[in-house]
């Protein structure tokens, strides 16, 4: 089966997104044992996409689909995700990149997230200048997000410093539960898929919580986000089920809804390092 | 009996995930020794959710626990996840961070 990428060939995470979740659910729906993914137009890959598709591919692969792909004929998309690491993520340290590592949840050793994530952190800290605790704080929150709620199967992570602009992208997703999935399982009431992520992440409703775990949990994604978006006036958008919202410093978050789901969370950060160190350990609530 | 541990031996440099801090003491609890020494030294960072589910681990271990080499960001992050506690009213445990002494009291 031949699937043609098409995507709207800009930076925008949201309409790449849209147009993504389409392909991803024509990969899914696939009943021949081979997929052939034809980038072949692509001028412009977001990593969002990249670690989307890969995931996919990895899950795809476990079902003996076997995979093949045609890259872009712009060199700069194939050399972006082959440093990415893509199709199916890399140890390979590159550059400014640390590619898309990919973990497969083992019950039998719960230590193997946090050393994989350990790996991770080391080698996007040895690329950024400063604010290294503040980026750490970000990953290590959204990893322990997915160990502790999502029931995932597997979680795709990968980070990017740009120098020039100083930077930092992280993105997280894994093929869990899903936010609205969680809480529709526990029976907490929402309208909308996006309303859901809100609460989630404004701290209002939170899994350990709702699971009636002990108390002094649940700060995850709501001090994750008003370090991203506050401290480094950055931006988070998160994809979980049908809904997204997103937060951006200095303005309003935007909740909306898709017409067809994404199996899994996103979370995609951006921020920019400041010159100076943020005191993040007075400033976290 | 002492028993001396390199967390960075156990985890690497950064300590992260609540779960592997979990497991972590469930075997530190299996050990036969009465008093276990943990060394933070070579531990660069710590996430707030394994910081306080170490506290947690560590007021619930019938072990005596002592912390050697504590760095100082590690200190702060277990202040964080201190205040965090008072600021919920949470009757968890009672710690001070002892950044100067590299160590944590609990009472």
């Amino acid at each position: 089966m031949d699937i043609k990428i098409n995507l709207p060939n800009n930076d925008d995470i949201k309409e790449n997104i849209y147009a993504l979740i389409n392909i991803l659910n024509e990969m899914d729906s696939c009943k021949d044992n081979k997929i052939i993914l034809d980038f072949s137009e692509i001028s412009w890959m977001p990593p969002c996409c990249v670690i989307l598709i890969s995931n996919k591919v990895l899950e795809l692969k476990k079902k003996n689909v076997k995979f093949d792909w045609i890259p872009s004929k712009n060199d700069k998309v194939t050399s972006y995700m082959n440093k990415l690491g893509f199709p199916l993520g890399s140890n390979v340290d590159g550059g400014s990149y640390v590619p898309i590592t990919h973990i497969l949840k083992d019950i039998s050793d719960r230590k193997k997230l946090g050393k994989e994530i350990n790996d991770l952190l080391n080698k996007i800290i040895g690329k950024i200048p400063n604010n290294i605790n503040g980026v750490s704080y970000i990953l290590s929150e959204l990893s322990d997000n997915i160990e502790d709620h999502s029931e995932y199967n597997c979680a795709s992570i990968m980070a990017q410093y740009f120098p020039n602009k100083k930077e930092v992208e992280i993105i997280v997703f894994d093929n869990g539960l899903t936010i609205p999935g969680v809480f529709s399982k526990n029976n907490v009431s929402f309208y909308k898929d996006s309303e859901a992520i809100e609460k989630a992440l404004s701290g209002e409703v939170s899994t350990p919580k709702l699971y009636q775990q002990e108390q002094g949990r649940g700060y995850g994604l709501r001090t994750c986000r008003s370090l991203s978006t506050e401290d480094f006036q950055g931006e988070i958008y998160v994809f979980s089920k049908n809904g997204i919202v997103i937060s951006k410093y200095n303005q309003k978050n935007v909740l909306e809804n898709l017409k067809c789901p994404l199996q899994g969370t996103l979370f995609c950060v951006k921020i920019t390092l400041p010159k100076n160190e943020i005191p993040f350990y007075d400033k976290v609530e | 009996m002492e028993k001396r541990i390199s967390l960075f031996e156990v985890f690497g440099n950064n300590i992260i995930t609540r779960n592997s801090m979990e497991d972590f003491f469930e075997e530190i609890n299996s050990l036969k020794s009465n008093k276990i020494v943990l060394d933070f030294k070579k531990i660069t960072f710590i996430s707030r959710s394994c910081a306080d589910e170490y506290l947690k681990q560590r007021k619930a271990i019938k072990k005596q626990i002592v912390e050697a080499n504590m760095p100082d960001n590690i200190c702060k992050m277990f202040s964080l996840v201190n205040r965090q506690y008072k600021k919920e009213g949470l009757n968890i445990v009672k710690i001070i961070p002892k950044c100067k002494t590299n160590s944590l009291i609990i009472s």
